[in-house]
């Protein structure tokens, strides 16, 4: 964790991405790192994660309960959750384990391991 | 029986007779396994009803599809499961509440992808146990029943094979698609073709059961990579067999030696993986196949004909050259040739041409037409000497080869004896070859095949009346003091006998041990050697060496008191130098024996099949000549018997060129009660009794040296 007066510098160096402050290093080879992202609660993650999830799989937001398997209930094929793994980065703006993500199965727990990220 | 097993008695039949199935996991992409599963079913005509179960889709192929399992209507016979590995549990917990009894699980990702999948197939044990639910697979192909008033492809595969007696299980899914392409070119028929996969719940051991009581099926095929209880295995194969003479054909891959390398004994080295699978079979009765050829030649001649009530064969030729070889492979695989009575060779000579030869190999000529395979066929069936009709023909410009063999399917009807065929080549005689298979004529591309098949076949039902074999049991033993021994040397963490403690227990379980005496000095080895009697062989007895030559620590053919002082010092300073930790217990003076014929004995403990018993050519060379023959234990007189007349040196045992027998006796008696050691005390890992020595007839025989490994892993 790096203190406000530091991230107060590299927000100056960075840009910002959405309406949320996201701090993003460039370092010399122009390689962006996210360090930070503030006051993104849980219920505003999964809100996102069904959005993405939504447009994905071509169904309604509010088909999709809030303790859905992607598979068992919501039908992904394995090509739809590797999908839906780069949906969620985009949208989170983060890097996943690409291995570790594949590995989550339910809506709560992409919550929980977008979560991670973000903190 | 266990519960499971009556579970899945129960459950079995609802696997292959469904009324209603549920393909759990499907969805709309044409060339997935998902789809293509739900749609062979579809595509054969299944009688039952079939739900399509997708989480997505409203429909599949036009049928209204479900959500979940839960949400049918009604009741469900049969859940195929096409989910992906993480989610099938979720699927099965479903299918238990929903009450669906059989499952198959199509998915892969579970045991063979590591720890991750061991845990998947945990889940998927404790919910069948939970709801009393059967499992096939998963990681399979899926099944097939061809039985019309069934018509069910549950599988991937991408035809249906032919409808007929032959019951096909498989541990592997994509060989299951290359026999049924085989089969479908040469109309074999399956009555049921079952990809059993990661065998979770359901075992090769389970369906080979339902199989024997399938009236459907007459012969059964098994390919299988591993056997995890070869026991149950025999046991099975054995009831089968027994009780409805059904035959079983086992293909068994992975012929490797890699059991063999860790071995620390003659025995353990020689007794690789393939030896035992070739032991353990031929005691069940089992047929063991080489390759998928040689299954379907067998198999096909199990499921077309009737048996031959014996080994004598009538040969049909048109071509001298054919009729020779043919003549010549039914020698080799123990057939004879029935010889013609007279009626018989006269109705040859008025039917045949002069030219033709009349004895049997009958050859017809290479001229010959259809009318002249009629006469000899006829004349051949109605010979009562013959027992089997074997027809070649070679295609010559004037060979009408599909009208022979519409007269070699006509006539054969006619008669209750086997006929087996051989058309020689390829491109011209196959429209009479496909003939002949459609008509369930057993036909085969070389005569050599053709003669082998028949052979197994005849020696199949010639043993179908044996008895499994039990242990001998011999009642002066005392167990507990072997076990005593045993316990002790295993308290003490010792993974081998030395030879004095090794020869203590041989001497308790009756097997006679050359008489010796242990010495820590020089002076008593002298006053031993003179009590023994010259010559003598002295031998370092140490918990520490296992191979004593190789430290010289084995000196033979000592004459003299003077001698042995002298040896007992050079022996202890040979292992000094060699092995300088060894702790020295001191050295076994014991009796030279100057004649007999050295043999070998052995015990292996198998994972699969436990104790193995070795017998064989003994001496330094055994590993060189391999001339040894293996059994799983218990084993009685007959086996011992088998077991001794198998190896090729029995006839020096026999006595050749004037020389008096050995005691044959003496080693059957060695090997049943070595087989009694194994089976009581379990902790001899391995075990060589090297040389035995094997005296003139009715004068016994004497172990010579002892080697006994323990396993000191708890495995008592």
């Amino acid at each position: 964790m790096i203190d406000l007066a530091q991230t107060y510098i590299f927000v100056c160096r960075g840009i910002i991405i959405s309406e949320k402050v996201y701090v993003v290093l460039l370092t010399n080879n122009a390689k962006k790192t996210i360090i930070k992202t503030i006051n993104m609660d849980r219920e505003e993650v999964k809100t996102r994660v069904k959005k993405v999830i939504a447009k994905v799989l071509e169904i309604d937001e509010s088909e999709i309960a809030d303790d859905a398997n992607f598979v068992f209930d919501l039908g992904a094929s394995s090509l739809q959750s590797m999908r839906l793994v780069a949906g969620f980065q985009e949208e989170f703006n983060i890097e996943m384990d690409e291995e570790k993500s594949l590995e989550v199965q339910t809506i709560s727990d992409a919550v929980d391991f977008i979560g991670t990220y973000l903190n | 029986m266990s519960k499971r097993k009556d579970v899945h008695k129960q459950n079995l039949d609802k696997i292959f007779n469904p009324e209603s199935i549920a393909v759990v996991g499907t969805n709309n992409s044409k060339g997935t396994v998902p789809y293509d599963i739900f749609f062979n079913i579809l595509k054969t005509e299944f009688t039952g009803i079939v739900y399509p179960v997708s989480p997505r889709e409203k429909s599949i192929s036009s049928v209204k599809a479900y959500k979940y399992v839960i949400d049918i209507p009604d009741p469900v016979d049969l859940a195929i499961i096409v989910f992906p590995s993480p989610v099938c549990h979720m699927a099965l917990e479903q299918c238990g509440q929903k009450g669906i009894k059989g499952v198959v699980i199509i998915s892969a990702g579970f045991k063979e992808i590591g720890e991750k999948g061991v845990e998947r197939e945990t889940q998927l044990k404790q919910i069948a146990e939970k709801y009393d639910i059967s499992i096939i697979g998963p990681n399979c192909l899926g099944i097939i029943n061809t039985d019309p008033l069934i018509n069910l492809n549950a599988s991937f595969a991408r035809k249906m094979p032919e409808q007929g007696n032959i019951g096909f299980l498989s541990q592997s899914g994509a060989l299951c698609t290359a026999v049924l392409d085989y089969a479908l070119a040469k109309h074999i028929g399956f009555s049921k073709f079952i990809s059993f996969g990661n065998k979770v719940d359901i075992s090769e051991i389970d369906l080979i059961y339902y199989l024997m009581e399938d009236d459907e099926t007459k012969v059964i095929l098994l390919y299988l990579e591993e056997i995890t209880d070869g026991r149950a295995l025999m046991k099975v194969a054995h009831d089968v067999i027994r009780k409805s003479g059904k035959p079983v054909l086992i293909l068994k891959s992975g012929r490797t030696e890699a059991g063999a390398f860790a071995a620390a004994s003659h025995t353990g080295s020689l007794a690789g993986d393939d030896e035992i699978f070739d032991a353990a079979f031929k005691q069940a009765g089992i047929i063991r196949c080489s390759d998928i050829e040689e299954m379907f030649n067998i198999a096909i001649a199990f499921a077309y004909q009737q048996a031959p009530r014996s080994n004598k064969v009538a040969i049909i030729t048109n071509a001298g050259g054919p009729g020779v070889l043919t003549t010549d492979a039914a020698i080799q695989d123990g057939l004879q040739l029935a010889e013609f009575s007279e009626e018989t060779t006269k109705g040859f000579r008025r039917a045949l041409p002069s030219t033709a030869n009349i004895k049997n190999p009958v050859d017809v000529i290479g001229d010959a037409r259809a009318d002249r395979y009629n006469a000899a066929l006829n004349g051949a069936f109605k010979d009562p000497d013959v027992d089997g009709v074997f027809v070649i023909l070679t295609p010559q410009s004037m060979t009408d080869i599909e009208a022979i063999a519409r007269e070699v399917v006509k006539v054969s009807k006619e008669y209750s004896k086997p006929v087996y065929t051989s058309f020689m080549g390829e491109a011209d005689v196959a429209a009479g070859v496909d003939i002949l298979l459609r008509n369930k004529i057993p036909h085969y591309i070389l005569p050599e095949s053709m003669c082998r098949s028949f052979s197994r076949v005849y020696q199949f039902y010639r043993d179908l009346d044996k008895k499994l074999h039990k242990q001998h049991v011999f009642p002066d033993i005392d167990t507990k003091a072997a076990q005593t021994i045993i316990d002790k040397a295993i308290e003490k963490n010792q993974l081998y006998l030395p030879e004095d403690v090794a020869g203590q227990i041989l001497k308790i379980y009756g097997i006679p041990v050359v008489e010796n005496e242990l010495v820590t000095s020089p002076e008593e080895a002298a006053s031993a050697a003179k009590r023994t009697g010259f010559p003598v062989v002295m031998k370092i007895v140490s918990d520490d060496i296992i191979h004593k030559s190789d430290i010289k620590g084995v000196v033979l053919n000592i004459n003299s008191a003077e001698e042995a002082k002298k040896t007992f010092n050079t022996i202890t300073k040979n292992v000094l130098q060699n092995k300088p930790d060894a702790n020295i217990k001191g050295i076994l003076v014991s009796k030279m024996i100057l004649s007999g014929e050295e043999v070998i004995l052995g015990v292996k403990r198998d994972p699969a099949f436990g104790p193995v018993i070795m017998f064989g050519l003994g001496g330094v060379y055994v590993e060189v000549f391999k001339d040894v023959s293996f059994r799983v234990a218990p084993i009685d007189e007959a086996i011992a018997d088998s077991m001794v007349k198998q190896v090729k040196s029995y006839t020096i045992l026999e006595g050749i060129r004037g020389k008096v027998p050995r005691d044959i006796t003496a080693i059957k008696e060695c090997l049943m009660r070595l087989s009694q050691m194994a089976i009581e005390c379990p902790q001899i890992s391995e075990l060589d009794i090297n040389p035995l020595i094997v005296m003139d007839e009715n004068k016994g025989c004497y172990v010579a040296d002892v080697r006994i490994m323990l396993d000191t892993s708890g495995n008592k």
